[in-house]
């Protein structure tokens, strides 16, 4: 079934009575006019609009009924806004107000394929407990906030985070080069530049830059810390 | 000189220090041009030392190679170590950099261990109170059981009273005081072990068992120490849940941040070296640091080849003028063959010698240059991901660029290169770069056999194939000769300085110098060998009588003529000739002849003589890359496909003998040279045999 794309309001309008229709009252008037936050006789004049359009099935102070293809329309409307809505919360953690103004506003103008792109990413974080827990660490520290302890190599400190050095797992040799060059458990560490063809790394550690390739950094395990350096 | 007062000994001033503390260039002050470079026995770490005296007291002042510790885990730690405990030196002066004092202090923390008299040089201090650090130096001396001379290794301040305190410790031989405190069970253990070295003084005894602890092999060790050092290394690995060299080393950095917190100050709001940061910045870019290093590469070749070749045409053409000089004022009815000796012996042989040297000396105020400002350690940085894949370190770049210009500066290069087995290889595959000198022999050979819009594309692919055989032998080194994990690639990043120019001056004097001294003698005495081959047997019966029909024609262009065709029967009759002749079935597989075989023998003396041979065995006398009637001799003779071996086998066998020599001089070994003469001309026999019959298979038919 083809749907035009409707306007801002009337979406607001189809999704309001979708969700107030879910509730033992049903839609009425003076629900939808509360929860738009409009005058009941605007409400009216825009449910008769609805039912002209095939969308409702609406008798003046009865309940608005959504007909299938109302029902339809409405609920990819929802999904939509559910979509958004919890991407905002869960991926990008915003607080539950926030996402809900930025998520009304957007539903309207985002595409499909945005969309689909936006549930994909939050689906691939949710699905990756071990990315989306490192996700939210970075999240975290770019607002200065303490992230929840994330451990991993060197090679995935993000730059401009620091991070406590754990153990360095390697093998005799190398585990004294990199001790003797002041590496050892408990001292702070930051990745402060990746080579321009992708590897070494340079890292600063003790007041001064040590440089590693990323397999030997890897093998490093820190836990991260908050703030920037 | 002074000579009122008796000396009873010369005292042993050891310099020690991590490296870029700036300890050379404070060595370089007080050592002044009186310093002698050399290699310590047996290994290829260079050993630096001067004799000189200082307030009437004749010194040593040796300069150990800069480490971060004195595990012993690599040659030149095993070295720095063993000359501390040798028991010689009256004192031991560490340079300590004051803008990095945490990981310096982690050197003292061991020095402190050794058990001898130590004094410390503060460096740059003055930078590091610039940028707003203030240092306790009481407290520092009290901590560190040493007096603490604040030094400038950039303007040479303080030196003189580095040297005034190092001789007054020395009349006292009392060790440092202090000592690192490694915990209540790790001292525990240590007093244990140390108990097993019955024959050993308590500081020696102490010393040997957090060595056996740390995991350092002692082969002298008494076995119950060995074993009683094995029991506690797992009882407290177990219990401190981590390797117990890594919480040995926790505890040597936990004494340096501990001394190094307590004697210095830093203001609320420093920023540490922000200049290094911002030209880090610029020179590290993920954009612009490739272009930049590009960029800067050019120069230095340049600086090399383009700068260094006006010089070089000094040289030759004042060897030219010295050579007809003496050939006017020498008729050649005096003693010929001495006159001959002379002059094509002696002189091209010194020719030979000295002509490296513009480039030489260059190349090395590049490096120095680069070196000492803090840029080869980004070099490594920038470079390390194409050339770890190729089997090579970051470092080894400089080498293989200036490989193509020449390779025997292009080895001595590879001196930058810390780790033994990169060196090694990078030497080794360094000539299969084609350099300055084999680009004439493509000029010969390209116009000859090959169509005008053929010959861009084959002297690319003569680069190339150059290139690609230098990478397939590393990998093919490091997968059998050179096997196991590559080199670890943790390396300081130290912070960008400006060089000075006495430093980089007596850098480049020394290699110079070494050079000429150690490599020059050898290269002189081979060019004399290969004349004698090239002049020996004379031939006194010719097929026809050169001289008298020369004297009989009044034409000048037959008399030269003549003149060549007995020049071509003499060199026949030579070594040279014969080895030609003798290697003649040898090289008829890959389609050359005893000509060939002749020039390439006398080839080894320089590439570019193998123009001038083929000149010479064809009679056509004096030639050079650009003689047209030698590229219609060659024409006539030879078909391209012979051409294409001719410069196939010339750019992957042995560039020359100074090569040889050179790497003889780098590694420390005859093995290694012989090893690259071999290994390069059986390369090149076989790739070239395999080229020259699958040519012939193809074009023919038929082998």
């Amino acid at each position: 079934m083809k749907i035009e794309r409707l306007s801002a309001k009337v979406e607001d309008y189809l999704e309001t009575i979708l969700r107030l229709s879910e509730t033992p009252r049903g839609a009425r008037t003076g629900d939808i006019a509360a929860a738009l936050n409009v005058q009941p006789s605007t409400v009216s004049a825009a449910l008769k609009s609805l039912t002209e359009q095939g969308l409702l099935n609406y008798e003046p102070y009865g309940v608005a009924e959504l007909t299938p293809k109302g029902r339809h329309v409405a609920e990819e409307i929802a999904g939509r806004h559910v979509g958004l809505l919890r991407f905002f919360t869960d991926t990008l953690g915003l607080t539950p107000e926030e996402s809900e103004v930025t998520a009304c506003g957007m539903e309207h103008d985002v595409t499909p394929l945005v969309l689909d792109r936006i549930a994909l990413l939050g689906e691939f974080l949710r699905s990756h407990p071990e990315l989306n827990e490192k996700w939210r660490a970075v999240r975290s520290t770019a607002k200065g906030e303490r992230p929840p302890g994330v451990e991993s190599g060197l090679d995935e400190l993000p730059p401009g985070v620091r991070g406590v050095v754990l153990s360095v797992d390697v093998g005799a040799a190398l585990r004294k080069r990199l001790v003797e060059m002041g590496v050892t458990p408990g001292v702070l560490i930051a990745v402060e530049r990746v080579a321009p063809l992708g590897d070494p790394i340079a890292v600063e550690v003790r007041g001064y830059r040590l440089s590693m390739r990323k397999a030997e950094a890897a093998k490093i395990r820190v836990k991260w810390r908050p703030g920037l350096i | 000189m002074n000579k009122s007062q008796p000396q009873p000994r010369e005292l042993l001033i050891l310099l020690a220090g991590n490296p870029n503390s700036g300890k050379t260039s404070l060595y370089n002050w007080m050592a002044g041009a009186r310093q002698h470079v050399g290699n310590y026995p047996g290994v290829t770490v260079e050993k630096k030392s001067a004799h000189f005296q200082h307030e009437g007291q004749r010194i040593e002042l040796v300069d150990l190679p800069g480490v971060y510790s004195l595990l012993a885990a690599s040659p030149e730690e095993v070295i720095a170590r063993d000359e501390i405990l040798a028991g010689d030196a009256s004192v031991v002066i560490q340079v300590i950099d004051a803008t990095n004092l945490e990981r310096n202090l982690h050197l003292t923390a061991q020095l402190l261990e050794m058990g001898v008299p130590l004094v410390y040089a503060l460096n740059m201090s003055d930078e590091a109170e610039a940028n707003g650090l203030t240092f306790d130096l009481d407290l520092l001396a009290d901590l560190l059981g040493g007096p603490v001379v604040p030094t400038n290794g950039i303007t040479g301040a303080g030196v003189q009273d580095l040297l005034n305190v190092a001789l007054e410790r020395a009349a006292d031989p009392t060790p440092a005081h202090g000592r690192v405190p490694y915990g209540y069970d790790i001292e525990n253990a240590v007093r244990a072990v140390a108990q097993g070295f019955e024959g050993d003084d308590a500081v020696s005894a102490r010393r040997r068992a957090i060595a056996l602890l740390d995991g350092i092999p002692d082969p002298h060790a008494p076995p119950h120490a060995v074993s009683s050092a094995k029991r506690a290394m797992e009882r407290l690995e177990r219990r401190g849940g981590r390797p117990l060299d890594v919480q040995l080393a926790e505890a040597r950095y936990g004494f340096a941040l501990g001394v190094a917190t307590e004697a210095s100050r830093t203001p609320a709001h420093y920023v540490r070296r922000d200049r290094t940061m911002r030209l880090d910045s610029i020179f590290l870019h993920r954009i612009w640091g490739l272009p930049i290093f590009i960029g800067l590469m050019w120069i230095v070749f340049n600086l090399v080849f383009t700068l260094g070749d006006p010089p070089m045409r000094w040289i030759e053409s004042s060897l030219f003028w010295l050579r007809t000089n003496i050939m006017t004022v020498w008729p050649d009815t005096v003693a010929p063959l001495f006159r001959s000796l002379l002059v094509d012996g002696v002189i091209s042989g010194v020719g030979g010698v000295i002509s490296f040297l513009p480039n030489i000396l260059l190349l090395f105020l590049a490096i120095a240059f680069l070196e000492d400002s803090g840029y080869m350690a980004r070099v490594a940085f920038l470079m390390d991901r194409v050339m770890h894949k190729m089997g090579l370190h970051g470092k080894s770049f400089i080498p293989m660029l200036i490989g193509l210009g020449c390779t025997v500066p292009a080895i001595m290069a590879t001196r930058t290169l810390e780790n033994k087995r990169d060196r090694l290889t990078t030497i080794l595959v360094t000539p299969f770069v084609s350099c300055g000198a084999r680009l004439t022999i493509y000029a010969l050979l390209i116009p000859a056999f090959f169509a005008p819009r053929w010959r861009g594309w084959v002297l690319w692919g003569i680069y190339l194939t150059g290139i690609l055989t230098a990478v397939g032998v590393a990998r093919l080194l490091r997968g059998t000769l050179f096997r196991g994990d590559s080199a670890p690639f943790v390396m300081e990043l130290p912070p960008f300085r400006w060089p000075t120019w006495r430093s980089v001056g007596i850098h480049m004097w020394d290699r110079a110098w070494m050079y000429l001294q150690k490599a020059g003698t050898i290269i002189l005495a081979i060019s004399i060998l290969l004349w004698a081959l090239g002049s020996f047997p004379k031939r006194t019966e010719f097929t026809r009588d050169y001289a008298a029909e020369i004297a009989a024609t009044a034409d000048p262009e037959i008399a030269e003529e003549l003149a060549n065709l007995e020049q071509a029967e003499a060199l026949e009759y030579t070594a040279i000739g014969r080895i030609g002749k003798f290697l003649e079935p040898v090289i008829r597989p890959l389609g050359f002849d005893w000509r060939v075989g002749t020039a390439l023998v006398g080839a080894f003396a320089a590439k570019e003589v193998f123009v001038a041979q083929l000149g010479i065995v064809f009679s056509l006398g004096a030639t050079d890359e650009s003689s047209d009637s030698l590229r219609e001799t060659l024409q006539r003779e030879y078909t391209p496909l012979q051409g294409l071996a001719m410069m196939l086998f010339c750019l992957l066998s042995a560039p020359c003998m100074a090569t040889i020599v050179v790497t003889r001089r780098e590694t420390n070994s005859w093995g290694w040279a012989l090893g690259m003469l071999f290994g390069m001309t059986f390369i090149a026999w076989a790739c070239t045999f395999l080229v020259y019959q699958a040519g012939l298979f193809i074009l023919t038919g038929s082998m």
